[in-house]
């Protein structure tokens, strides 16, 4: 088996920190910010790795550090301590993503990483058409000429199920359901090796989270592509990802196979959460 | 991605489809991690034919006879229920025994006994508590399947072990035929090939053509129970996990099953079932394990 990405010992606080944050902070405290000191500790010591094409879900309550930690693997936030390791697909020499400067952070973001975020203004600019958008992601990684970005852009919608004569269309004429498939259309342009997505159905109706869920499903399938999901939706996670990773107050509490985090949960927070679906 | 008929010239890396040029961002590159776990260079996957399937297989040799698949030692189960006053239940307790290629061992006992756990102890859908669970695999050796890390399960699960579910779950919007096809495209297999695979089993299961491509959530629960039983037998595993496999069948589709389970047991198949049907799966388990 081949590991993509391992994520070792990574840390981010906010704030100085102290003594006493490990003793006072943390799922047996109930709470991530330190009451001497005032520092959130966002993400403590997560350690997990990803294999190639397969789908890992992170799942925890709202402040539990799954989106902290999804942002440190996107590089748009520094991590404090620890190493992001990559494996590229075509050598076997790992690179620490946490050492990169920022050039290089930027060239890897747009080779190989795709984002879908919780909010469409996140990922898209409002004010691109969805073509736009879209052709953002191509001339980053460098494409240049028109038609093909065009032909590009077009065959991205038709595999997002948008339709492509909707190209020069603004995003805000577009549904919420829509907005997120033309962020997974953005995400997948330059074929990134990982796709991350965070939330990406909260908010979206029932019947429109099927369809974005089935679309995910499918190109996963399709392209095994590896996908890192962040969800505080079990139903989302026992869909998508074979692995589950719990998180609560920056810490990881329990991981394992998904069936497994679904019927033999061991760590007391993952059975109330199990016990908490709907 | 590159732009198509871009002038930086590649070389590309082999068999990838991938660019071998040195990104910008791999400048600080450190050793891969002795941790990951690697295949062999060149080689293959074995298997094993199912039957009729034209599946590549590795033959069952006799002499494999004498050789012990699973050897379950001292297995626990408990339960910790952290919701209710942390109070601990154990329905498995220092189980052991074995089986061997080609064994029908079948599980029976009173509800309760902890038959399923043994089961899903085995499938890793339950950690156990205590005891080994030795499975002898053709991808990674003799391997403790209570130890062994999750990716090696899954990939455990899609090659060599098949489990047979009480109840079918599945999303309301996945026809029949890619549930019944599913283990086969986790195997890799091309879509019109597993489909022609899958509608072969949809028949010898008596599932009406005009049903395929509905979801089975739609069906009796006989017709969900073959469907689920299918979907357990199609890619050929080495061990065969059945959960109940003749609950809500009638006489004649019992029948069917028996036959299928005579005829992976053929093909080398071990199987392990649970079950209060003592008279349809009795005569076809060479063993029978009670629980009290």
């Amino acid at each position: 088996m081949t590991w993509l990405l391992q994520v070792v010992d990574l840390h981010k606080r906010y704030g100085p920190g102290c003594p006493a944050c490990a003793e006072l902070t943390g799922p047996r405290q109930g709470r991530s910010q330190c009451p001497r000191c005032g520092t959130v500790h966002a993400c403590v010591a997560a350690n997990f790795s990803l294999q190639a094409g397969e789908v890992l879900g992170i799942v925890g309550e709202s402040g539990s550090g799954k989106s902290t930690l999804l942002q440190m693997v996107n590089l748009s936030l520094p991590a404090d301590q620890g190493q992001i390791l990559y494996q590229p697909p075509e050598s076997g020499a790992a690179v620490d993503l946490c050492q990169m400067n920022g050039y290089s952070a930027r060239h890897f973001r747009n080779d190989r990483l795709g984002i879908v975020h919780q909010r469409p203004e996140l990922g898209l600019n409002m004010h691109f058409s969805v073509g736009g958008n879209v052709a953002e992601k191509l001339l980053l990684a460098e494409w240049r000429h028109v038609g093909r970005i065009r032909a590009r852009t077009s065959e991205l919608m038709r595999q997002t199920e948008l339709p492509p004569e909707r190209i020069d269309d603004e995003p805000h004429t577009f549904s919420g359901g829509m907005l997120q498939r033309v962020q997974i259309a953005k995400a997948l342009a330059s074929r990134p090796s990982l796709l991350l997505l965070d939330e990406v159905t909260s908010g979206l109706d029932l019947s429109v989270q099927a369809r974005v869920l089935d679309l995910i499903r499918r190109i996963q399938w399709e392209e095994q592509i590896t996908m890192l999901l962040v969800s505080h939706d079990l139903g989302v996670i026992r869909q998508l990802a074979r692995r589950t990773i719990v998180m609560k107050n920056g810490q990881i509490v329990e991981s394992g196979l998904t069936d497994q985090i679904m019927e033999d949960p061991q760590h007391p927070y993952t059975q109330l959460l199990v016990s908490s679906a709907l | 991605m590159r732009e198509p008929g871009s002038r930086i010239a590649f070389r590309r890396g082999a068999g990838t489809g991938f660019p071998h040029r040195l990104p910008a961002w791999s400048g600080n590159r450190v050793p891969a991690s002795p941790s990951g776990v690697e295949r062999e260079p060149g080689s293959r996957i074995a298997f094993r034919r199912g039957a009729g399937t034209g599946f590549p297989q590795a033959p069952f040799k006799q002499k494999d006879m004498n050789k012990t698949l699973l050897t379950v030692e001292d297995l626990t189960k408990s339960f910790v229920l952290h919701l209710i006053d942390g109070r601990t239940i154990t329905p498995v307790q220092a189980i052991s025994f074995s089986i061997a290629p080609q064994d029908h061992l079948l599980i029976h006992g009173r509800s309760g006994m902890g038959k399923t756990s043994i089961l899903k102890c085995i499938y890793r859908s339950y950690l156990a508590t205590a005891g080994r669970i030795w499975f002898t695999s053709q991808l990674y050796g003799r391997i403790d399947l209570v130890a062994a890390h999750d990716s090696t399960i899954l990939r455990l699960r899609e090659r060599e072990i098949g489990y047979c579910s009480q109840f079918l779950r599945v999303l309301p919007r996945v026809s029949a035929l890619d549930v019944i096809c599913e283990p086969l495209y986790r195997q890799g297999w091309a879509r019109d090939a597993a489909q022609e695979q899958g509608r072969q089993w949809l028949r010898d299961l008596g599932i009406r053509p005009h049903l395929w491509q509905a979801s089975p959530v739609t069906f009796s629960g006989g017709e969900q129970q073959r469907i689920n039983l299918g979907r357990a037998f199609i890619a050929a595993p080495r061990l065969l996990l059945l959960d109940e496999p003749t609950a809500s069948l009638d006489g004649e589709t019992k029948q069917i099953v028996v036959h299928m389970i005579q005829a992976a047991q053929a093909n080398g198949t071990s199987v392990i079932s649970v079950s209060h049907d003592l008279a349809a799966l009795g005569p076809c388990a060479n063993r029978q394990l009670a629980l009290a």
